[in-house]
Parts: C-alpha cells; sequence; structure tokens
C-alpha cells in the first residue's frame, strides 16, 4: 500500500509507519483514518496491480463521454441595460446593439483572492500572548531577593516571588464598526479570533462599539446594546481601532481626538493594561493617546521584538 | 465494516449496571461506553508511544476514558486535573521551596531530596524511582504511591492530564520533550534521569476553550468526542442505571432533543451526556417523569435548560 502525504507532514510519517505496522492495518479506510488522527494529510494508494479496479480520469486525456456542460440559459432582452436598447440608428459603433456576453460559468469565476491577515499567522499566536500577557506575582520563588534580604539581616515576612507573564485573566476586547474601520472589518475579526483562541474563548469578552465606546457598546454574543462598563483592574483591555484616523468627512460616528482621550484616561485609571491594535503606523496617532495607550501597529511589519519591547516598556513605566 | 486490524487494546463490551448511579462524575473506569473510532485512537497512542489528546465540548466523557482504559487494561491509573495556575514541570516533579525555607528558619532542614515531591508523569515513567526520589532509599523516606486502582501494579500506566486547554499556552509546548523522548531531567535531584520502563497512555482532554499550539497537536493522535446519537445515549443511560421499562430513558432523550433545537437556534451549547445522566437520577430519585407538570418543568429548567441571568432577564 502507498500514501500520498503533503511535503510537511514529516512529523506524523514516522509515526503512520508505526501505526500501521504495528496494527496490520491493510484497508485504505482505516489507514486513512490512522493519518487523520495522526495529522499526516493524504490519501493511500492501493498497488499498482490494483489500481485497475478504480477509475481515476487522467488529466491529459480527454474523456470520451465527458458530461456536457451546462447550457447556459438564454439572455432576456428585458434585462439588458436601456441604453443599448435606446441606441439611435446613427450612434457610433461602440453603442450598437449587441448581445450581453452570458455570466460567467463556475470555471470561468475567479475565486476571490485569500485572506492575507495583517500579522504574520505564523507569528501571530505568540505576538498576542506576548500582548496580552500580564505579570503574575506568583511564580518560583525569587531566591535572588531572599538572598539580598537574608544578606541585610532583615527578616522575610512573606516568600518574595518571581512576575510570570500569563494569559489566565482574559482578555477584554472592544472592535471599532466605524465606518473609518469598514476596510479593516476582516482583519479585525480574524484578530477577534485569534485573541480568542490565544486567550481562551471563555476568558475573553467582546464588544463593539461605533465612534467610541463611552457613547455605548453592542454585545454581539448577548445581541445587546450596553452602557459601557470597564472589566475588573486586572483584566487587559483591547481596542482594535483606528482612532479616528482613517474617518470619513460624511460619517456621522466619528469620534474627536478630545472624546477618545477621555475614554482612555478613564479606562486607564481603572486598568492596569490598555493596549490598541491600530492598522495605521503609530506615528499617525496624536502623541495624547499613545501616551495613555500602547499602541501596536496592525501590519505586516510589526515583530514580536516590537511589541515586546513596547509591552516591556508599558510595565516598566507602570 | 468494522476496521480490521490487529488490537492492542480491544475495548469491553459495554456491561449494564445494576449499582445505584454515583453522584458525582465517575471516575472509576467501571461504566463507560466505547465506540470503535475511539478504540482505534487508543490503539494508535499505544502503538506510536504518543499522548492521545481528546477533544470535545464538557460532558461527552472525556475524562472518564482514561480510567477506563486502566481499568480495562489493569494499568496503573494516575490523573492531573489543570487550573490556570499549573505548569509544566508540576507534571514531572515539584519543589517544596516554602516548607525547604521553613524548615531552614528552624534549623531542622533536610536532605534537598526531601523536599522534591513527584508528578504524575515520573509515577508512570518509573514509580521506583519516584517512590524513593531517585536517591538510596538510605536518604529519604519512601513516598506512597498515588497510583488510583492501587490493585493494578502493571509497569504501564495511563496517565490523565486533564483540561490542559485552561492552563497558559506555555504549558503543552514546555510538556513536548517529556512526552517526546518519554524521559526528563530531575533538576533538583541531582539531575537524575527518569526514562518511562513502559511507555504510557498519557490521555490529555481539552474542552477547546483555548486552541492548542500546532507542534503540540501534531504529537498527539487526536479524537474528538462527538455528542452520542439517540441510541448511543439510551445505551448509556442503561449502561449507567440499568435496563428501563418505564420508557424514562426515551422520554428523556425527546426532551433533550427538544432543548437541543432550542439551544442550538440561540448559538448556545446544548445539554451534554453528563447532563442527560443528571436529569435521570433526578427523576429516578424524585419520582419525577417529563412531562407537563410544574416538577418536571423545575428540574428540567435546574438540570437540562440551565438559563443565564441573561435569559432570565429576557424571560422578565
Amino acid at each position: 500500500m502507498r500514501l500520498a502525504v503533503r511535503d510537511d507532514s514529516d512529523v506524523g510519517l514516522a509515526d503512520l509507519i508505526a501505526a500501521v505496522g504495528r496494527l496490520a492495518a491493510r484497508d485504505a479506510a482505516l489507514v486513512s483514518r490512522i493519518a487523520e488522527m495522526l495529522h499526516v494529510e493524504g490519501q493511500p494508494h492501493s498497488e499498482p496491480a490494483e489500481t485497475k479496479t478504480i477509475a481515476i480520469p487522467e488529466r491529459t486525456t480527454k474523456p470520451a463521454a465527458a458530461p456536457a456542460p451546462p447550457k447556459r440559459e438564454p439572455v432576456r432582452a428585458e434585462f439588458l441595460p436601456s441604453v443599448i436598447t435606446r441606441a439611435r440608428s446613427d450612434a457610433p459603433a461602440f453603442a450598437t446593439p449587441m448581445p450581453s456576453l452570458p455570466p460567467p460559468t463556475d470555471e470561468e469565476r475567479e475565486p476571490p483572492p485569500p485572506f492575507e491577515p495583517l500579522f504574520q499567522p505564523s507569528l501571530a499566536r505568540a505576538m498576542l500572548g506576548a500582548a496580552l500577557a500580564t505579570p503574575h506575582p506568583h511564580g518560583p520563588a525569587d531566591l535572588r531577593r531572599m538572598v539580598d534580604l537574608v544578606s541585610r539581616g532583615q527578616a522575610i515576612a512573606s516568600l518574595p516571588r518571581r512576575r510570570v507573564p500569563t494569559l489566565r485573566r482574559g482578555v477584554h476586547v472592544l472592535v471599532d464598526y466605524s465606518s473609518g474601520m469598514m476596510p479593516f472589518r476582516r482583519d479585525a475579526a480574524w484578530l477577534v479570533d485569534e485573541i480568542s483562541r490565544v486567550v481562551g474563548s471563555e476568558t475573553a469578552t467582546v464588544l463593539r462599539f461605533h465612534g467610541v465606546p463611552s457613547r455605548g457598546v453592542a454585545d454581539p454574543r448577548r445581541k445587546l446594546r450596553l452602557a459601557y462598563e470597564p472589566p475588573p483592574p486586572t483584566v487587559p483591555v483591547a481596542l482594535i481601532t483606528d482612532f479616528g484616523i482613517g474617518f470619513d468627512d460624511f460619517a456621522s460616528d466619528h469620534a474627536t481626538t478630545l472624546e477618545w482621550i477621555e475614554f482612555l484616561r478613564d479606562v486607564r485609571r481603572r486598568s492596569d493594561v490598555l493596549l490598541a491594535f491600530v492598522p495605521y503606523p503609530r506615528r499617525r496617532c496624536p502623541r495624547d493617546i499613545t501616551s495613555l495607550a500602547t499602541v501596536i501597529e496592525y501590519d505586516r511589519g510589526t515583530t514580536l521584538t516590537a511589541i515586546r519591547s513596547l509591552v516591556a516598556r508599558h510595565w516598566r513605566r507602570g | 465494516m468494522p476496521y480490521q486490524y490487529q488490537k492492542i487494546f480491544t475495548a469491553p463490551p459495554t456491561a449494564v449496571t445494576t449499582a445505584t448511579r454515583s453522584r458525582r462524575d465517575r471516575r472509576d473506569g467501571a461504566v463507560y461506553v466505547w465506540n470503535e473510532d475511539l478504540e482505534l485512537a487508543v490503539n494508535i497512542a499505544i502503538a506510536t508511544e504518543r499522548p492521545l489528546l481528546v477533544r470535545g465540548a464538557s460532558g461527552t466523557g472525556k475524562s472518564s476514558l482514561a480510567a477506563s482504559l486502566a481499568v480495562a487494561k489493569k494499568w496503573r491509573y494516575y490523573e492531573e486535573v489543570v487550573s490556570s495556575n499549573t505548569e509544566a514541570r508540576h507534571f514531572l516533579w515539584h519543589f517544596e521551596t516554602l516548607q525547604r525555607f521553613s524548615d531552614a528558619q528552624a534549623h531542622s532542614i533536610r536532605p534537598s531530596l526531601h523536599y522534591v515531591e513527584p508528578g504524575v508523569l515520573w509515577w508512570a515513567f518509573d514509580p521506583e524511582s519516584a517512590r524513593r526520589r531517585a536517591a538510596d532509599s538510605s536518604l529519604v523516606a519512601p513516598l506512597a504511591d498515588p497510583n488510583r486502582f492501587p490493585e493494578h501494579d502493571d509497569s504501564r500506566a495511563v496517565v490523565l492530564i486533564d483540561e490542559i486547554d485552561k492552563a497558559d499556552p506555555d504549558v503543552p509546548n514546555n510538556l513536548l520533550v517529556p512526552l517526546g523522548s518519554l524521559e526528563f531531567t530531575v533538576t533538583d535531584a541531582n539531575d537524575a534521569i527518569v526514562k518511562a520502563i513502559t511507555p504510557p497512555v498519557v490521555v490529555i482532554t481539552t474542552n477547546d476553550e483555548r486552541e492548542l499550539p500546532n507542534a503540540f497537536t501534531r504529537r498527539c493522535v487526536v479524537v474528538r468526542l462527538e455528542p452520542p446519537n439517540r441510541g448511543t445515549l439510551l445505551r448509556i443511560a442503561e449502561a449507567h442505571f440499568g435496563s428501563d421499562s418505564s420508557g424514562l430513558y426515551e422520554r428523556m432523550a425527546d426532551a433533550l432533543d427538544a432543548i437541543a433545537v432550542v439551544k442550538k437556534a440561540q448559538g448556545l451549547p446544548t445539554p451534554s451526556t453528563a447532563e442527560y445522566l443528571d436529569a435521570i437520577a433526578t427523576c429516578r430519585d424524585l419520582g419525577v417523569s417529563p412531562g407537563e407538570h410544574p416538577t418536571w418543568r423545575a428540574v428540567e429548567r435546574a438540570v437540562l435548560l440551565k438559563p443565564s441571568m441573561q435569559d432570565e432577564t429576557r424571560g422578565a
């Protein structure tokens, strides 16, 4: 029995061979199921002698009795644009009534371009983990501090412990649904999904807002509009917003910088961590905003090191 | 057609019990309804010596699987429920820093090995080494084996690491080496190397509340426990409570189906097998039967519907 596998399936391939050998698995469906449980992507193939029984169409030869393509419906005149039907007899050649092209078939239709996330998918997990982790003072005993205290002859009243980063406090995500963020709607949704995967869907609260959260928020899970209430102080607050950078002059949901500053000051007073994922360069954010929130550029150029450095700066600043 | 292969582990047939069901979630491995896919997954995990990652919603029987396997094969059994505080090293060993510090203050300090507490993987890999904390028995007093089934003393063990998704994301990654190589070094015990004498079957469960790192899942045999269909649900009820002539199990399954339709439409999780069993136990003990009367409605609300504060506000 042979198995065609993807190039990157090498981790499970040895396991697959071991499992198939030890369990004496012979039939293709069983091998396929074992491969699935071991994350080996591929399809088992029978020995060449048996392939005769399996009808696999050859790509190079055209099948003699290929099914006819679906018959296209004739285009009805009333659906043609009126400008063509009203064309005058002395109209130029380009305006001469012409039958419209038939709608594209499934084969002709271009698939939508693949979604390219703004963070590198392979690094997103580490980047979000670094951004959203908060220090927790319950790590291993801090021997250096203990030695320091003992050497000074001071009594150790409580065991000093090292601070370790943790995601156990969850995250409070506020997603900007203003018209200025419309071009980034899919990126915001992707980021929310990634945050939920990293932090845990049970501990991630996601709320939406227009303009600024202080005007009110919507809870998509409970389908409710609510007055904004910040989370408990230890829960990090993560905004996905452009702070009005990409606003549209005619949009009614635009918030002023002053409104944002008031909101951020209010949250900052109550929360230990306030992050903002902004799909524009950091320098475009007003200085008053960057001094209140840790602004992370939501873009391909952002690196894990840059996020670590921004977060470390926040914790040093306190 | 069932899979044909040379089984290392054969799932025991489901025995119909006559015993009264325990009020708590079963961890004794006495009753478990296996299916072909699950049996295959266990066989693959044994054949490849890889951990078995069991995914699925709460109450689908993920945690009970490990105990059932240990009972069926008479293997030793250890379990550790993960919390948000759990660190990967906790599964290997734990050093009682605070105790040592306290003893030092009281001038009654003992050899450092005394403060080493073996974790579940150490016990599973090499129970003799864990018992004497990798030291000469003259140095430290031997520890008692936390094997949940002391009557099983086979060289192979089953380890349950329950709800790994509750831990910080680094925990699964930090377990890759000890679970992959089946050995680790105890830095607090003179760098003693602990090697698995017989590879244990490590069953890891996740409710999928948090996605696990790819590197970790790719080194596991993965199986998903789907909610049981009606026939399986009735078999599970029979296995737990014995056969039913009153039609209670059927009526409860009908009630469960009706609630599942409503919950699905609201985008909420549907009642689990564990809740179905709780509802049957309640009805049997209180002499209630699914129907229109208010007592059943109260039982249904408390055991199956479990309305959230939000639902209650809406209702009001």
